[in-house]
């Protein structure tokens, strides 16, 4: 009981005489039942204020603790997935010793034609593609990575190089999803005759990534440019045309010449 | 031991798993509190009933309970919320007394008329009590209920003024002048017994 205060208004005769008439009581009865549901609740749930009080306890903790890791991963991705091109400079300094370390096996294929433009490299070669392959076949945790290769494996694998992004690349865009379609899953990977089916669909891929790069040539496309080569010929500028077309071939050694043009 | 705890320290020490705790404290408010609820219904059975409801709420809030306000504050204002439930139940129409922002009519006449039916005019209640403490009774029974509450909050519960306006949702000036309006009927009523 606390004191009240002096404004309080009070009387303490009336007050004396209420306490000494206010006798009244709940009965024993009522006092056992309320003594005995309140022994009775706390023998019921003890546990409870317990698990309310740990879980009060870790919830901010918890919560903090799963916005800086959303952070830190949102974060890291960020940082691994440049928003813009990769710079065209970087991409042509690559691609030629690219297209040179690696020659397509459908250009060489199509050698019996055409002047091949290094005939010896094939043999040490040939595994290249099937490296590329299986690199490729390896089971990604998800397509997206699939689709996205990191620019430092085109510059460190030089099969790999010649494979175009579809995003700096657009010309390659139909001929790539073959390639990545043609990954096999993990367990196909062992079985030979897809093992041959990946070594046969990389000189398409190779084709495709070769005519992309000759598409950046000089700043024309490899087709631009045969078209005026054919206007030379027809123009009866032969000497021209040929040296155009030698310097179109030193260019472009993958690029497949039409018919025309492989006399 | 616990005879020498605060009732907050008491019903943290429940809250706790202590049920001596419990005990004590029930000790401390067994008689105020029932006569609280019973000088306000006016019928000791529907009294003990709320009683029982009050204390039993007291036990099931024993998780919530945050010692921010006096004990007696927070269990007497469980007190009135159960006997305004109790008044809206039952269509009483002190229930318009009670709740919150009444306004003070201080007419005795007026009121009494709405007044629950005293427990204290029962064969069996007038056979046990004193003349006196019909006497009491019946001038308590006379107040009007905002002014009674005030009363019985001030006596049995010990309650300031600044508790009481707490408990009944009332400014702290409103609280005094019923305080004051209800020890003048008082002794104007009980002067033959002072």
């Amino acid at each position: 009981m606390t004191e009240r205060p002096e404004d309080s208004p009070s009387d303490p005769q009336l007050s004396r005489l209420y306490r000494e008439h206010a006798t009244e009581q709940p009965s024993r009865a009522t006092d056992e039942r309320i003594l005995a549901a309140a022994r009775a609740a706390l023998a019921e749930s003890p546990a409870h204020p317990h698990r309310d009080t740990w879980w009060l306890r870790w919830r901010t903790p918890l919560a903090l603790a799963t916005t800086l890791l959303l952070t830190i991963t949102l974060a890291l991705l960020q940082e691994r997935q440049p928003g813009g091109l990769p710079p065209a400079p970087n991409l042509q300094q690559e691609t030629p010793s690219a297209r040179h370390e690696a020659p397509s096996r459908g250009v060489r294929e199509q050698a019996g034609s055409t002047a091949a433009p290094e005939p010896a490299r094939p043999a040490t070669r040939s595994p290249q593609p099937s490296e590329a392959q299986a690199k490729l076949a390896k089971p990604s945790g998800s397509t997206g990575e699939r689709d996205r290769p990191l620019q430092s494996d085109l510059v460190a694998e030089p099969g790999l190089a010649a494979t175009p992004s579809r995003k700096s690349l657009p010309a390659a865009a139909p001929a790539a999803p073959a390639v990545l379609d043609s990954a096999p899953s993990p367990a196909a990977a062992v079985s030979d005759s897809q093992a041959a089916r990946r070594l046969d669909s990389a000189p398409a891929a190779e084709r495709a990534a070769a005519s992309a790069l000759a598409k950046t040539e000089n700043g024309r496309s490899a087709s631009v440019w045969l078209d005026e080569i054919r206007a030379l010929r027809r123009d009866g500028k032969t000497l021209e045309a040929e040296r155009q077309l030698q310097e179109f071939r030193r260019a472009n050694p993958d690029y497949p010449l039409p018919d025309e043009f492989r006399q | 031991m616990q005879a020498d705890l605060s009732d907050e320290r008491l019903m943290l020490a429940y809250c706790a798993g202590d049920t001596d705790a419990f005990t004590t404290l029930y000790r401390r408010y067994r008689g105020s509190l029932y006569r609280y609820l019973a000088q306000q219904c006016g019928d000791p059975a529907v009294a003990e009933e709320l009683y029982q409801e009050v204390w039993i709420k007291v036990v099931k809030a024993r998780a919530d309970y945050q010692p921010l306000a006096r004990f007696s504050t927070w269990v007497f204002r469980i007190a009135r919320h159960r006997l305004i439930d109790h008044y809206r139940k039952h269509s009483s129409p002190a229930l318009a007394q009670l709740a919150p922002n009444t306004d003070d009519q201080d007419e005795v006449d007026d009121l009494i008329a709405c007044l629950p039916a005293p427990g204290h005019e029962t064969p069996h209640a007038l056979h046990e009590r004193q003349h006196a403490a019909q006497r009491i009774n019946l001038a308590l029974a006379a107040l009007p209920p905002t002014q009674r509450e005030v009363f019985l909050l001030a006596e049995e519960g010990g309650l300031t003024l600044e508790e009481i306006a707490v408990a009944t949702d009332s400014g702290r000036e409103t609280t005094k002048s019923r305080l004051r309006y209800a020890l003048t009927k008082l002794r104007h009523s009980l002067q033959d017994l002072l």
